[in-house]
């Protein structure tokens, strides 16, 4: 039940404690969708499950999982469509096909709830006011509506107050944030962006223009990977340099997360490291055979959650590489695995005649 | 006097956006004037004789046996014997300037399509894409190098070699004077290529997302000699990725030992594919593919060998959308038929070539016929799907890229 891992600290189970109950849960999880949805319930039987062995699996690593891609490619929901609450969609980088992502209403909250446990551990429990790095144009305009966007709406619930930073032209916007800082800059606050923008348009922009702010109070949550930056060179430890160099900030908190799998975000602590949260695990993969990665090896991520309820999310494989870090013994206290996401997994050219002049536009 | 408003325009663009590999913006713009040859003109053949020699010495090129198969397949005895079907009859010229827009990931494609333009006795602009290939850059080497001499001058004007990136003012030029027009790289590039008009009397080569099946008498298999075999079924698939449209997507077997002859042709293939460098992502997209297809259809099975290097997809009963479900790098559909008809969902439009071994290319033939189906350009032995050929996708590449001159 998922009562019983909202009755936990979100980081305080050790390796065998929170297998159990993940593996439990899963199960149960991955029953429950077979029944429910004809699509997930043929995947499955043609990759060779039933009912029967699904119930003797006995290990996290033999949950089925379903590439990530797939929920661009087919409408998959465990729930009738009348319960649909919310449908969330994410363009991703590839191509133009987006992820439909069916939520009802239990999952929406469950997704919620489970954020704010997550950024409580690491900032209170209290909701904080919340400056965006972005443009308000992100969420308003359908257009624009992108991987962006949708994880401001799901940082939205965590927020006493969202006040975005930049104009239309990502531009920062001073004023906005001077009043901001007036306002909350006192006290513990959030600030949100993806690394590239807040480089560029808050780090950047406050040097160029030469305005003081001061966000010693703030807590810089960053999303959305460091491909970008790491073509200019900039590190981690640059970023953070910088962001203390110019507005004062000593509060990052990385994470990584997917519209996907919304909610069970994996988030930074002072070490560096991204944590998997009770809710959550992640197991690395060989890329050339799929089996379970060592601590420290490099493969593909297949990330775990008990959250998705309405839809057959629980397991998933993702496109991104990464490695696991260590399990429970992280100089910061958390208990669970620990994980370095490096980005991508690299697509290496592929030699046939199809589509080249189209592609890459 | 120039004939066409449009070579005048693209001097204006300079060269800035165009970067030529060979030739230049003289003779780009100077090409309308250029006379059109008769096919397989005794020059060209001679010149691409001589291409044949350079890069065949070139050690550098030992490790691209498709630049090895093309230097081959030009050498001047090889084409006159081809060529000997146009010429002694009717009089064959080129049609004028030829524009050809070739794939990004297959290097070797844009001097094949080139030497479709030269031996059709056309006047050449091939657009390759921008990204880098070691065997793009030496054979446009020995090409500069053959016409720096002398013996070659004259050909200069009939060759243009430009890479571009995506620039819609340079294709809607370089289409607005085009005589032919040539188009490699599958279904979305065609989309967007066919917005840029061609004149009126210009003629158009398309090359479309195409797909091919691959047939086998278990019984034939079993008494004849594996190991080519699988040699021959990997050049025809790994040794392109599985992913040209020539390359099987399906195996169909028949005969009566099909269980015994499966189990060795694919431990066979398993020893070949040993040193087959994986793409990272291939195995998630194989199991991704197979996902979609077992949501819409589940009586499919799926069974990975040598890690995920070669994924096989049982399936018990052949649909005409079947293909459409298909992904590269070692992702076989299976199938036991008791009869060749059982194949006839396969060989809709999008259907290539049909490679076969111990299965009669009569029977085939007869089939295709009485039901008169619309798929179907070709039908090879197995291990020959890759091979060069004057007609592609069904059509004869000289005689449409040429005029007859009928008296």
């Amino acid at each position: 039940m998922i009562e019983d891992f909202h009755r936990i600290s979100p980081y305080s189970l050790s390796a065998g404690d929170k297998s159990a109950l993940l593996l439990a849960e899963l199960k149960d999880l991955v029953m429950s969708h077979y029944e429910r949805c004809e699509m997930y319930r043929n995947i499955l039987y043609a990759l060779g499950y039933s009912p029967a062995t699904i119930r003797r699996i006995e290990k996290l690593e033999n949950i089925p999982f379903l590439p990530v891609r797939i929920f661009k490619e087919l409408e998959l929901k465990s729930i009738p469509e009348s319960e649909v609450f919310k449908v969330m969609k994410s363009s991703g980088t590839t191509g133009q096909q987006q992820s439909k992502i069916f939520l009802n209403k239990e999952t929406a909250i469950l997704q919620q709830k489970v954020l704010l446990r997550i950024l409580g551990d690491f900032v209170g429990s209290k909701r904080l006011p919340m400056l965006v790095i972005d443009t308000p144009q992100v969420i308003r305009d359908r257009r624009m509506f992108s991987a962006r966007g949708a994880t401001i709406m799901g940082l939205d619930f965590a927020a006493k107050k969202m006040v975005f930073a930049l104009n239309e032209d990502m531009t920062l916007n001073v004023n906005v944030v001077k009043n901001f800082l007036e306002e909350y800059g006192g006290e513990r606050f959030l600030l949100f962006g993806f690394t590239f923008m807040v480089w560029q348009s808050f780090f950047d922009e406050i040097e160029k223009r030469g305005v003081e702010l001061d966000c010693s109070n703030g807590y810089l949550l960053t999303g959305g990977g460091w491909k970008k930056l790491q073509s200019q060179a900039v590190t981690s430890e640059k970023f953070k340099q910088r962001g203390s160099e110019v507005c004062g900030l000593h509060h990052f908190m990385d994470h990584y997360s997917m519209a996907e799998q919304s909610g069970c975000i994996y988030a930074e602590c002072e070490n560096g490291h991204l944590h998997a949260s009770v809710y959550s695990d992640i197991i690395v993969r060989h890329t050339e055979d799929f089996s379970p990665c060592a601590i420290g090896e490099k493969g593909i991520v297949q990330v775990l959650s008990v959250l998705p309820e309405s839809y057959p999310g629980n397991s998933l494989l993702t496109e991104d590489e990464g490695m696991v870090l260590g399990e429970d013994d992280c100089p910061c206290g958390r208990k669970g695995k620990y994980i370095k996401i490096l980005g991508r997994i690299k697509n290496a050219e592929i030699r046939g005649c199809s589509d080249t002049y189209a592609a890459g536009r | 006097m120039p004939r066409s408003g449009g070579a005048a325009i693209l001097m204006q663009l300079g060269d800035k956006t165009l970067h030529f590999l060979v030739g230049n913006s003289d003779i780009l713009n100077r090409m309308a004037e250029v006379k059109c040859l008769e096919v397989f003109n005794d020059d060209i053949l001679l010149f691409l004789d001589e291409l044949s020699s350079l890069l065949l010495q070139d050690r550098s090129l030992r490790k691209y046996s498709d630049v090895v198969s093309f230097a081959f397949w030009i050498r001047k005895r090889n084409l006159e014997s081809l060529g000997k079907k146009y010429k002694g009859g009717q009089l064959k010229l080129g049609r004028g300037i030829a524009f050809h827009i070739t794939p990004s990931n297959i290097p070797i494609q844009f001097a094949v399509s080139l030497v479709y333009g030269l031996l059709s006795g056309n006047i050449n602009i091939i657009r390759i894409s921008d990204r880098q290939f070691e065997e793009v850059d030496v054979i446009c080497q020995s090409v500069n190098q053959l016409l720096s001499k002398q013996k070659f001058s004259h050909l200069r004007e009939y060759m243009c070699i430009v890479r571009y990136g995506h620039n819609a003012e340079l294709t809607r030029q370089l289409s607005s004077i085009c005589d032919a027009r040539i188009v490699w790289g599958g279904n979305a590039t065609i989309d967007s290529i066919r917005r840029f008009i061609i004149p009126p009397r210009a003629v158009e080569l398309c090359f479309a997302d195409r797909d091919s099946i691959c047939l086998i008498d278990a019984d034939q298999y079993l008494a004849a000699d594996h190991e080519t075999l699988a040699r021959d079924f990997y050049n025809d698939t790994f040794y392109v990725d599985q992913n040209a449209c020539s390359s099987p997507r399906i195996v169909v077997w028949f005969g009566k030992r099909v269980s015994d002859a499966k189990k060795i042709f694919w431990d066979m293939l398993s020893k070949e594919v040993k040193n087959y460098e994986i793409s990272p992502i291939a195995g998630s997209e194989k199991l991704l593919r197979f996902c979609v297809l077992a949501a819409k259809d589940r009586e499919v099975s799926y069974t990975a060998s040598d890690g995920v290097k070669i994924v096989r997809v049982e399936i018990k009963h052949l649909s005409e959308w079947l293909l459409d479900h298909k992904a590269g790098m070692g992702y076989f559909f299976e199938y036991t038929a008791n009869n060749l008809e059982e194949i006839l969902p396969l060989l809709r439009k999008s259907c290539q070539t049909v490679s076969y071994y111990g299965v009669s290319v009569e029977d085939i033939k007869a089939m295709i016929g009485k039901y008169g189906v619309r798929g179907v350009d070709r039908i090879v032995p197995m291990g020959h799907t890759q091979e060069l050929s004057l007609k592609w996708d069904g059509v004869d590449i000289v005689e449409t890229l040429s005029r007859t001159i009928y008296d």
